[in-house]
């Protein structure tokens, strides 16, 4: 009987190696058939290393801070941009995340269609948004802030539904039996558990936004990403290092604040 | 006797999708202004029976009448009205918690607001000052101001009665109010409860699996077992041999 499982344990063993060996391979050969593919090659990145020297410490540094003023106006649109977007989805997913939690959706059919419209919003990501956007409203932030509501939307009414699942059935049920209409238990019942968390993950996505802002302005949807873009595409790199050192202090910024934010309000 | 019941349960039962038997054909009558108490181990079919009442549960066979109308299929506004009507107490006390110690009281009201003046929290004068008059009634009126989550267990289940009283409520549902709370907190609880529900002449239907308790504020007593009634009877003649029938030979099984 002992035998019996010494035998197949070992066998299992053997098994459990071979297939390791076969998912290394695997992996190997994709490597470098994607290498082949894409034209890499470590030659090439190596004799381009003095290229890139010569772009960092020439071109690109040292960043010609007298021209910082000239972001003030962008850093000022990306945050608008920023929040305005955040705004909108809020506005767009607050109803749809409560339709998609399963716990007070009115019914199943609803529940999916709300996840449906939540996936398709968010698969795409925000500069395909933006691209479209611009072709159809115009280049400027206008078409970024619209960008950066839609795809935002759909992750906000999905982490809306998750939060909203997770809060407790008894509060909801207390006020339910107290007679209380449809409406003013989603109000009483449901919203004062839900607010953290739905201050949340608002703020999470205004700082998001921020990122994504300097993103979507690359191809033309205003803000940062936008001059960023325009003096890349003027040669004039030193002064889109300026732009590059405003995005990072920006993200820092709006982070360390919304931080804060969190910290106080829940 | 000439007075009609204010319930009249007949052959109610539930059986839940996954096939639990939980009520096995219950019938019973509760007269206006009792204290009835339900006892019976856990998964007896105790609360099912009180949810059932409130259709917060389905029931899936028999009749309910309240009031001289049959409620065993009512829906929508009608419900809605029926439960205004009856108050509910949990056992893990289910107060809004993050929403103060007034307004969990005034929550009490939202059956008789529509659903938009209720949503907005737009509570009368005179439902303010009876939240205050019933919070200083459960001896909670220095509380009001307090976030509910702020308050120990048997002061929550005291707002809880508030709640429940501030309904107007003619037919009281408890659900294992004290099974959460400490001796002393217990017999605070049962003692407003009963307090309370007599002055306002309120009937009363309160699950507990605290024998001395039953029997120390029961008009009535129904041992419930197995989703069946097993025995009606007065505190007095809950004896012995009633509890051992109950609760299964092992007398630990009663306070556990």
């Amino acid at each position: 009987m002992s035998e019996g499982v010494l035998e197949y344990t070992r066998k299992n063993l053997i098994r459990r190696r071979r297939i390791a060996r076969l998912i290394i391979f695997g992996f190997t050969v994709a490597v470098l058939v994607s290498a082949h593919g894409t034209g890499f090659r470590i030659r090439d990145l190596y004799r381009g290393i003095p290229n890139i020297i010569q772009f960092l410490t020439e071109d690109l540094l040292p960043p010609r801070f007298s021209v910082w003023r000239r972001f003030l106006g962008p850093t000022m649109e990306t945050i608008a941009m920023s929040y305005a977007g955040t705004f909108l989805s809020v506005v767009f997913a607050a109803p749809l995340g409560f339709l998609a939690a399963r716990n007070v959706s009115p019914s199943p059919v609803v529940m999916q269609v709300a996840r449906a419209i939540a996936v398709f919003m968010r698969t795409i990501p925000p500069i395909v948004w933006a691209l479209l956007l611009v072709s159809i409203v115009g280049i400027g932030p206008f078409a970024g802030t619209i960008a950066l509501g839609l795809s935002g939307a759909g992750m906000l009414i999905k982490s809306y539904a998750d939060s909203i699942e997770d809060i407790d059935a008894g509060q909801i049920e207390a006020v339910r039996a107290t007679g209380a209409g449809t409406f003013a238990v989603m109000m009483k019942g449901v919203v004062p558990q839900f607010s953290p968390s739905f201050v949340s993950w608002s703020l999470y996505r205004f700082d998001l936004n921020i990122r994504s802002a300097a993103v979507v302005g690359l191809v033309g949807a205003g803000g940062l990403g936008f001059s960023l873009s325009t003096a890349v595409r003027l040669f004039r790199y030193q002064e889109a290092a300026v732009a590059i050192l405003w995005i990072l202090g920006l993200i820092l910024a709006i982070e360390f604040v919304t931080a804060k934010l969190r910290g106080h309000l829940i | 006797m000439s007075v009609q019941p204010i319930l009249s349960v007949t052959e109610l039962k539930k059986t839940f999708p996954d096939g639990t038997r939980a009520l096995r054909g219950v019938s019973l009558d509760v007269m206006p202004g009792e204290f009835l108490v339900m006892i019976g181990s856990s998964g007896a079919g105790k609360s099912t029976f009180l949810r059932c009442i409130n259709h917060l549960f389905e029931p899936t066979g028999g009749r309910i009448v309240y009031d001289g109308t049959d409620i065993s299929t009512i829906s929508g506004a009608n419900l809605r009205r029926l439960r205004r009507e009856l108050g509910m107490i949990f056992q893990g006390y289910n107060l809004v918690k993050r929403l103060s110690t007034i307004e969990n009281v005034l929550l009490g009201r939202l059956g008789y607001m529509s659903s938009i003046s209720g949503a907005l929290g737009l509570y009368s004068k005179q439902d303010r000052e009876r939240a205050v008059e019933l919070l200083i009634r459960v001896g909670l009126g220095e509380q009001r101001f307090k976030r509910a989550d702020q308050l120990s267990g048997g002061q929550q289940q005291r707002v809880g009665i508030a709640r429940a009283i501030a309904q107007n409520a003619r037919l009281v549902l408890a659900d294992e109010p004290i099974a959460s709370l400490d001796p002393k907190a217990s017999d605070t609880v049962m003692s407003y409860l009963h307090e309370v529900t007599r002055e306002e002449n309120i009937t009363c239907i309160v699950n507990l699996h605290q024998v001395d308790y039953a029997k120390r504020f029961a008009d009535r007593i129904i041992g419930l077992k197995d989703g069946e009634i097993t025995f009606i009877g007065k505190p007095e003649e809950v004896t012995d041999e009633v509890i051992r029938d109950l609760y299964g030979e092992k007398g630990d099984q009663v306070d556990e």
